[in-house]
């Protein structure tokens, strides 16, 4: 193996091929619409360079903020929301709930399902005869008949709930892994020193799980930058865009029905400055936030 | 020696094999993608002329069929003449043409949309003028309007099959038991909508999600107050404009409508789909929808089927419309590539395809005939669809779908305020402020 990797040529030849469909599917492309996003441009008629017009609109567009804002507020919300609930959902099954391997199939369905399913599932959840507003109606309010997909404030919670719901699953399944990958020595020392579940919790796995949490919070933000599918079949960025996100109005901006290849280019620029930059940001917050000095496990003991 | 020879052996015969296999693969998949023969060029080797065509009436679509039967008759009168077809999904082609008109690997004839839609292919010199290859009597069988939406600078670019238009589907069943007459006037309307809302029926199913279809409506408010001559004008650029009092005051009758309750209340929620259940399970009395709904609201599953007006939208005392100018005609149509071998040949087809579907269209209910005096079975044809025809016999102009007809950042910027508007996020004044940003 090591003859192989300190023959140069070899490695530029067994790499040459990913290398070349890497930079055809990705690289060039990128840079193509980068060239693009300068032009006004509808596909056909000839380019025109406009410059950074095209950011300008883009930036002064109330559309295309509040599509980026609301991308955001997905992703904040996945952040807060939908990765503790999977943390805790790990924890407990990864700590002894009976049957381990029928929830996890069960909190794992939403993953396999294809978003246009879960899409319609929940479009007749919210339906005005749909199983929400009959749970408020045998709650007490019998005049239960909110739109909930066609409000201008309930649209965007409507369509983060499915989002968030889809892929619980498959952060717990990554944290339940990590959870197991941990050695059983230091849970078996921890409960003869007398930890509690929380205390175990708090104190080993999840500190152990950083690197794993690192992976999931970098998945769930980048992720619901580029949420298209749910809120395409919900909602259709609407009503009045209340819903929109960067992707739904970057479609209908670039193909049908608006047809500005060039405006629509900025947009993706702008979206994939926006998806590197966060990146960057998580990086560094992970990287930077000082290891916490665990309090010994002794003090709990003395406590007790 | 011998130790490795055969696995050296083993291993050429199971390349070769494999390389077989895949060979047989290919050509199994080839003919059954039905190209077969092997001139593939215009006037190939064998004698045989080939015309590459491409639409989006694959299998599953409602004109698949007929597409399929004319195309085929027409190989067998020209046995010298093979249509390549590759069908393609209605959404992802609109993209798929674009690219390939602009790239210039368009084949010989493909399907496309009047008005705002192919105009940049004929402004970039991509489509065949078909002037010289329509002849007197050609034009004379065209029914007037047919070539409307595919002239540009005087010229005709495309032929249709089809035309469709929009128009109120009154439920006479319910009309009948709450005493309501067919509303030929706004007034009418407006009283009917009450009257129908006291009684807890839906007085129109709309849907807000896909808007187009509350679009619809708008522009059929608009070509009542406008009229077809300054609303065509204005969405062609050629003079007419969004400053005329017009539109601002369609737009206080549709928040008026939107105000008074006039739609479903689940309309934002709801795809078109969804809003055609209700007109089917008798509980609206009323559909803004296009021609092409005949089919749906006759069909087995609706529950007043046969019992459908279609009534063109109420004419406003005092403005401009006719009450026999429509929204719509013929849009969907045929385009010849500029590029092909033999334009001859693929003019001679796509007139034969547009006369020959449109009757089977009609006869299917798809769509309401092009050409004058289809032979069709009348007893075969869906009432309402008579109804339409009927309806629409003494049409005096047609003017067509705004988002067919504006280009597509127009589009977008009318589409874009219109649901702000129904929202109530933007006054029919700044509505009106929003459609004047549409260059003229």
């Amino acid at each position: 193996m090591d003859k192989v990797m300190s023959d140069k040529k070899a490695v530029v030849i067994f790499l040459l091929p990913s290398f070349i469909l890497f930079c055809a599917v990705i690289i060039i492309p990128i840079f193509m619409s980068a060239g693009y996003s300068l032009t006004e441009w509808d596909g056909t008629r000839a380019k025109v360079f406009i410059g950074l017009q095209n950011y300008k609109e883009l930036f002064s567009s109330p559309v295309f903020l509040k599509s980026m804002l609301n991308s955001l507020i997905i992703a904040v919300a996945s952040v807060l929301i939908q990765l503790p609930l999977s943390l805790l959902l790990a924890l407990c099954i990864a700590h002894g709930v009976k049957g381990e391997k029928f929830f996890i199939t069960v909190f794992f369905i939403p993953v396999i399902l294809a978003s246009v399913v879960i899409g319609q599932l929940w479009a007749r959840i919210y339906n005005q005869n749909g199983l929400l507003n009959l749970f408020l109606r045998a709650l007490g309010d019998k005049d239960a008949k909110t739109a909930w997909l066609g409000g201008m404030k309930t649209a965007l919670p409507a369509v983060i709930v499915p989002i968030l719901w889809q892929y619980v699953g498959y952060h717990m399944l990554l944290f339940y892994s990590g959870i197991r990958s941990i050695s059983q020595d230091i849970f078996e020392a921890a409960k003869i020193d007398g930890a509690s579940f929380w205390r175990t919790c708090s104190s080993i796995t999840i500190p152990l799980l950083k690197p794993i949490i690192e992976v999931s919070v970098t998945f769930a933000v980048v992720g619901s930058m580029k949420t298209y599918d749910l809120v395409k079949v919900l909602t259709n960025g609407g009503p009045a865009s209340a819903s929109e996100v960067i992707t739904t109005l970057l479609v209908r901006t670039m193909f049908y029905p608006g047809n500005r290849y060039g405006y629509g280019s900025a947009m993706a620029i702008a979206l994939i400055a926006e998806c590197f930059l966060l990146y960057l940001a998580l990086g560094r917050i992970f990287r930077e936030k000082p290891e916490k000095l665990e309090k010994p496990l002794k003090d709990e003991r003395s406590a007790a | 020696m011998k130790r490795t020879k055969r696995p050296f052996l083993l291993k050429l015969s199971s390349l070769t094999l494999c390389a077989a296999l895949l060979l047989t693969g290919c050509g199994g998949g080839g003919a059954s993608a039905g190209s077969g023969s092997g001139n593939q060029t215009a006037s190939g080797a064998g004698g045989k002329k080939t015309l590459t065509f491409w639409h989006i009436w694959g299998s599953g679509d409602s004109n698949s069929t007929a597409v399929a039967k004319v195309i085929a008759d027409y190989e067998t009168l020209h046995p010298d003449v093979k249509i390549e077809v590759q069908t393609f999904e209605n959404d992802a082609y609109k993209t798929t043409i674009r690219t390939n008109v602009s790239g210039d690997t368009a084949p010989d004839i493909y399907s496309a949309w009047g008005g705002g839609f192919s105009k940049p292919f004929v402004d970039a010199g991509k489509v065949l003028k078909l002037d010289d290859y329509l002849t007197n009597e050609d034009r004379d069988k065209l029914v007037s309007g047919a070539l409307k939406n595919f002239t540009y600078d005087g010229g005709v670019y495309g032929l249709t099959f089809g035309m469709s238009c929009s128009g109120l589907f009154c439920n006479s069943e319910l009309f009948e038991k709450y005493g309501v007459p067919l509303p030929k006037t706004w007034e009418e309307l407006i009283s009917a909508i009450d009257t129908f809302k006291a009684s807890g029926v839906i007085p129109i199913s709309t849907s807000i999600k896909e808007r187009w279809v509350i679009g619809m409506l708008f522009e059929a408010i608009a070509l009542k107050e406008a009229g077809a001559d300054q609303m065509y004008a204005t969405l062609t650029k050629n003079g007419g404009s969004f400053s005329d009092p017009a539109y601002l005051d369609a737009a206080k009758k549709l928040m008026q409508l939107e105000e008074m309750g006039a739609f479903n209340s689940d309309a934002a929620a709801i795809s078109r789909d969804e809003a055609e259940v209700p007109v089917k399970q008798g509980q609206a009395a009323m559909y803004y929808m296009g021609s092409w709904a005949s089919g749906s609201v006759d069909a087995e599953d609706s529950v007043d089927a046969g019992k459908f007006k279609f009534i063109p939208f109420p004419t406003i005392s005092g403005a401009k419309g006719l009450p026999t100018e429509f929204n719509g005609g013929g849009a969907d149509g045929i385009l010849v590539n500029a590029a092909t071998a033999d334009p001859a040949l693929a003019a001679d087809f796509v007139k034969y395809f547009t006369e020959n579907l449109s009757r089977e269209d009609y006869q299917a209910g798809n769509y309401l005939p092009t050409y004058k005096d289809a032979q069709v079975d009348e007893s075969k044809i869906s009432p309402t669809t008579l109804d339409i025809v009927d309806a629409t016999k003494d049409a005096s102009d047609f003017v067509l779908w705004w988002d067919t007809l504006l280009e597509g950042s127009d589009v977008t910027t009318y589409q874009d305020a219109l649901d702000l508007m129904i929202q109530k996020q933007l006054t029919p004044e700044q509505f009106v402020e929003e459609l004047k940003k549409i260059q003229p």
